[in-house]
């Protein structure tokens, strides 16, 4: 008679231990490349560091002369305008969209790809896309412009105009990743809450507003959270596409920052500090949004 | 059997993830030197650790505008038939990302061997290169074989930081269709150079009758712009202290914003990041106020208009800005003496007038003053001419140690405030020398 092997059970102690192997490899990529530079850069705030010459510590003198950098601050101020203006758009129109990618419509999934397709292109290439749209005297734009008789629009020459491309772009190139996000929000709601409101005579707008917006909180949260945070580091597009120009206008605390550490002086001591200040800024803005919104939780 | 193959999988994922992201052999390290870029070089006449048997890899950072990339590879093919032992690889980088390049390797404690740098990058980076007088027996004799008014372009506070493959010269490229077109003739001799007045004027009636949008671009409102500023009697250095708020400086200041606010530059390309470059290409400007570095990019990229290089016009003086390129050396990188071998070979007499030839560039030596050209001889004297008559600020202010690091960006961005009219010429030139103050401190 052959013996049957008896199948053992997985032990308490396994059960503990293979989420957290499932996530060591993530958590190497993560303490490798974003926590120790972390920490690298919080050491490199206290000393005076040009990147070739050895670092000289000075306590807090960075962090003291970024507070009176005004320059510093209208950068801050820059992108927070910036950040102001994209949010609403960033949320509203992929949002927008996924209520219409949910429904049952001819081609779904090509309208799908075609609107997602923008976000996956490098921030540097929708820059330079733009740019050759919008570029005053070498951007089809104007070039268009020209052809019916109209004249050229300064679009990168401009501040108000630029901010405004850089807005469209960013914009353009973002709301395909967070309409995926949003449809996946939206097809965890029960089709029954519809049915049951439809039933009770609610209309479209009624539905959407006290159905699908309560129970799309955590959705919407992800997305403002995520949205906040890749606006405020906004960088590779706006270099592509204005190099914070004209002038200074378009010039946000990320190009700043950078500016500090590897053009002109290069003080890489103080663009740390800098890059320390933004990060408790943001964090400080992220926590605000966990307190008011509750941590994304349906009430 | 399921847990012990995701097991399996998760550390060979972790394994292969620790392999991918090591570092690869370090380079050899020559004796005595403990691979820290900023630290004194080892003495004079010091041979690098390798084996004479063993292949000696030199890597050369290298950026080019057009086509000396071709001419080098052919330097170094040159010197490799000489040297079996030696091999040089060249790896380019965009001139913009060069000193972030250098900064970054020697900071990761893997400088290159050499790398092509301009007076800006030294300025930068001449903590990190060698001193290449302790490495060259006779260095004044070498030195005394270059241009003098650019020796402090590389010589830097008595450092001889590297040494100079080629000169530039600012100029004027402009575009001989449009001109003729228009009816106007440039100056054909330094004697009938004119005046930026007369200059401005020419260029109104080639912009009206020649066929194009604008009467000029300038590269940028530092470097080249800087020419301007020279010939108008300004700098930005005095021997004490800055000297860039002048009435000079004004009325260069003043004159270049009427430029723009005439249209006769286009403001889109100091405020709107359109290329100069590009505009040139494309026939829609008359002058393009640049340098003899884009002489093979022109050549073998304008086909639809004829091109050529006229004087550039004076106010109280005739000038361009000298500039050029250098080969430096890096402490730490383990082929210190090869690298410096290399640099005397292809800065020596006839590789430099070979290398020159072929890239359209002006030596820096003084027994190749008169190379033939294959291509625009006659531009060439030009260049040299202005070269002639350009004055010793020029190289004072650009030679300067961390003149560049210091003044670029205020300068770039107070001219675009300027051009925007958001400030005047008058506070800029207040604003500018409070920022230059710093390099006297």
């Amino acid at each position: 008679m052959k013996k049957i092997k008896k199948k053992q059970g997985v032990t308490s102690l396994e059960m503990k231990l293979f989420p957290y192997l499932l996530i060591l490899p993530n958590l190497f990529i993560f303490a490798t490349f974003i926590a120790v530079p972390a920490l690298f850069g919080a050491y490199f705030s206290l000393n005076k560091w040009s990147g070739m010459s050895a670092p000289v510590f000075i306590g807090l003198d960075n962090y003291v002369r970024a507070f009176h950098d005004v320059k510093f601050w209208q950068s801050f101020g820059r992108t927070l305008v910036y950040v102001l203006i994209s949010l609403p758009f960033i949320m509203g129109i992929p949002l927008f969209l996924a209520n219409l990618m949910i429904k049952e419509i001819r081609a779904k999934g090509m309208f799908r790809a075609i609107f997602y397709w923008p976000s996956m292109i490098s921030y540097i290439i929708v820059g330079i896309s733009f740019k050759f749209m919008f570029g005053d005297n070498t951007g089809i734009i104007n070039y268009l412009l020209s052809l019916m008789g109209k004249a050229k629009v300064e679009w990168l020459t401009q501040g108000s105009t630029a901010m405004f491309v850089v807005i469209l772009a960013t914009i353009w190139a973002r709301t395909g990743f967070y309409m995926v996000t949003y449809i996946s929000g939206l097809q965890s709601i029960p089709l029954s809450y519809y049915e049951a409101a439809e039933v009770d005579g609610a209309n479209p707008v009624q539905r959407f507003f006290k159905i699908t917006l309560p129970l799309l909180k955590p959705t919407t949260f992800l997305v403002l959270i995520l949205s906040f945070i890749d606006l405020f580091k906004a960088y590779g597009l706006v270099l592509a596409l204005t190099k914070g120009g004209p002038g200074t206008s378009t010039k946000f605390v990320v190009q700043y920052i950078y500016e500090a550490a590897f053009d002109g002086k290069r003080e890489m001591g103080y663009a740390s500090a800098l890059s320390m200040i933004l990060l408790v800024v943001m964090a400080t803005f992220t926590l605000l949004q966990f307190k008011v919104n509750k941590g994304g939780e349906i009430q | 059997m399921k847990k012990i193959l995701s097991l399996t999988l998760v550390f060979t994922l972790i394994l292969a993830m620790s392999v991918g992201c090591s570092s690869g052999d370090a380079p050899s390290q020559a004796a005595g030197n403990d691979g820290s870029a900023h630290e004194s070089s080892p003495a004079g006449g010091a041979e690098s650790s390798a084996d004479p048997g063993e292949k000696v890899v030199l890597d050369m950072l290298w950026f080019a505008d057009g086509a000396e990339t071709e001419a080098m590879q052919h330097i170094i093919d040159d010197y490799q038939a000489l040297n079996p032992n030696v091999q040089v690889n060249l790896l380019e980088v965009p001139y913009d990302e060069m000193t972030n390049k250098i900064m970054m390797s020697v900071v990761g404690g893997e400088p290159p061997a050499l790398a092509r740098t301009t007076e800006s990058i030294l300025s930068a980076c001449y903590d990190a290169t060698l001193d290449l007088a302790e490495y060259v027996d006779d260095i004044d004799g070498v030195l005394a074989q270059f241009m003098p008014s650019i020796h402090n372009y590389f010589v830097i506070n008595d450092k001889v930081t590297a040494l100079p493959t080629d000169v530039t010269a600012n100029g004027m490229i402009y575009n001989k269709t449009a001109f003729d077109k228009a009816g106007v003739t440039v100056p054909a001799t330094p004697d009938d150079i004119w005046t930026w007045d007369e200059f401005v004027t020419a260029l109104e009636k080639v912009k009206a009758d020649g066929g194009v949008q604008f009467g000029m671009v300038i590269d940028n409102p530092s470097h080249r712009w800087s020419t301007m500023l020279y010939q108008f009697g300004g700098r930005f250095l005095g021997e004490d202290g800055p000297a860039f708020n002048s009435p000079e400086t004004i009325q260069a200041l003043t004159f270049t914003k009427e430029l723009f606010d005439k249209e006769i530059v286009p403001k889109s390309t100091w405020l709107g990041g359109e290329d100069p470059n590009n505009m040139f290409r494309s026939g829609q400007v008359a002058v393009h106020l640049s340098g003899n570095w884009m002489m093979t990019n022109y050549r073998d990229n304008i086909k639809d208009f004829e091109w050529g290089v006229t004087y550039m016009p004076k106010a109280k003086n005739r000038s361009s800005t000298p500039g050029g390129k250098q080969l430096a050396a890096f402490g730490g990188s383990g082929v210190e003496q090869e690298a410096v071998d290399f640099i005397l070979y292809a800065t020596s007499q006839e590789a430099n007038a070979k290398y020159c030839v072929e890239s359209l560039f002006l030596s820096p030596r003084l027994d190749n003053a008169k190379l033939d050209y294959p291509f625009g001889k006659e531009y060439f004297e030009v260049f040299a001419n202005e070269l002639e008559h350009t004055v010793p600020d020029a190289s004072f202010d650009w030679g300067y140690p961390d003149f560049a690091g210091v003044a670029r960006t205020p300068q770039n961005e107070g001219m675009y405030e300027m051009i925007a009219g958001n400030i005047t010429p008058e506070q800029h030139a207040a604003n500018m020398e409070k920022v230059l103050e710093e390099l006297y401190q």
